[in-house]
């Protein structure tokens, strides 16, 4: 991983499209803003790893039988 | 088995979805085959086409589980071509995790959210103040014994 040291209002750029700037640095918040490519969606990383994990898990190679199951009615 | 000559067992309708980034973690799976399961409501299965292929049980959980909503933003608006709420279809990735006895979770936080004329979709991770689980339970309970 690379670390870079930047202060409040600083950027890097990765690639030509992609900027990460330093928007805030409050106590032990840092705010940053995200300029990418729409074709690159940008997650908080746990959150990323959570859906992903999600999908993996939920991912089935071949038939399987499915649960039969009642859901509650929705109330109107 | 249904009887496709049955007028009172339709064969299931099958449609053809495309997610131009695929499902997150997982964006080598773009087109997929989406068939309804009429013997196990209210599921669907959704199939990647490829070689490498998988299946993901699905359900829409709008308008079927209280509370839940599903916002997008005016990037992801846009990207689906989607105006309002009658534009889109919204479904939920399920985890069967047992069936003896039945342990079965949805994926709230990461809906699939596609276009239904275009029938272009795209995973959706929702933000805002509600936070969605991604193992709602549907039916059943974690085992204690379980990891």
């Amino acid at each position: 991983m690379l670390i870079l040291s930047r202060r409040e209002g600083e950027s890097v750029m990765i690639g030509d499209h992609i900027q990460v700037r330093v928007a805030r640095i409050e106590h032990d918040v840092v705010r940053l803003g995200i300029t990418a490519p729409r074709d690159l969606p940008v997650f908080r990383e746990e959150i990323y790893q959570k859906i992903r994990e999600a999908n993996r898990e939920a991912a089935r190679r071949g038939p399987a039988a499915l649960p039969q199951i009642s859901l509650p009615k929705k109330s109107e | 088995m249904p009887d496709p000559t049955d007028p009172s067992h339709p064969a299931p309708e099958a449609s053809t979805l495309y997610f131009p980034f695929g499902l997150i973690g997982m964006r080598q799976f773009t087109r997929f085959n989406l068939q309804a399961a009429p013997e196990s409501p209210p599921f669907s299965l959704l199939r990647a086409e490829g070689d490498d292929t998988v299946e993901f049980v699905v359900m829409e959980c709008l308008g079927v589980l209280d509370d839940y909503q599903v916002v997008l933003s005016d990037e992801e608006s846009e990207a689906l071509g989607i105006r309002s709420a009658e534009d889109a279809m919204v479904l939920n990735i399920v985890t069967i995790h047992s069936m003896e006895p039945a342990f079965v979770t949805v994926n709230l936080a990461g809906p699939l959210v596609v276009n239904r004329s275009t029938l272009l979709g795209q995973q959706i991770i929702l933000s805002g103040p509600n936070s969605y689980s991604t193992e709602h339970v549907l039916v059943g309970r974690k085992d204690v014994s379980s990891k």
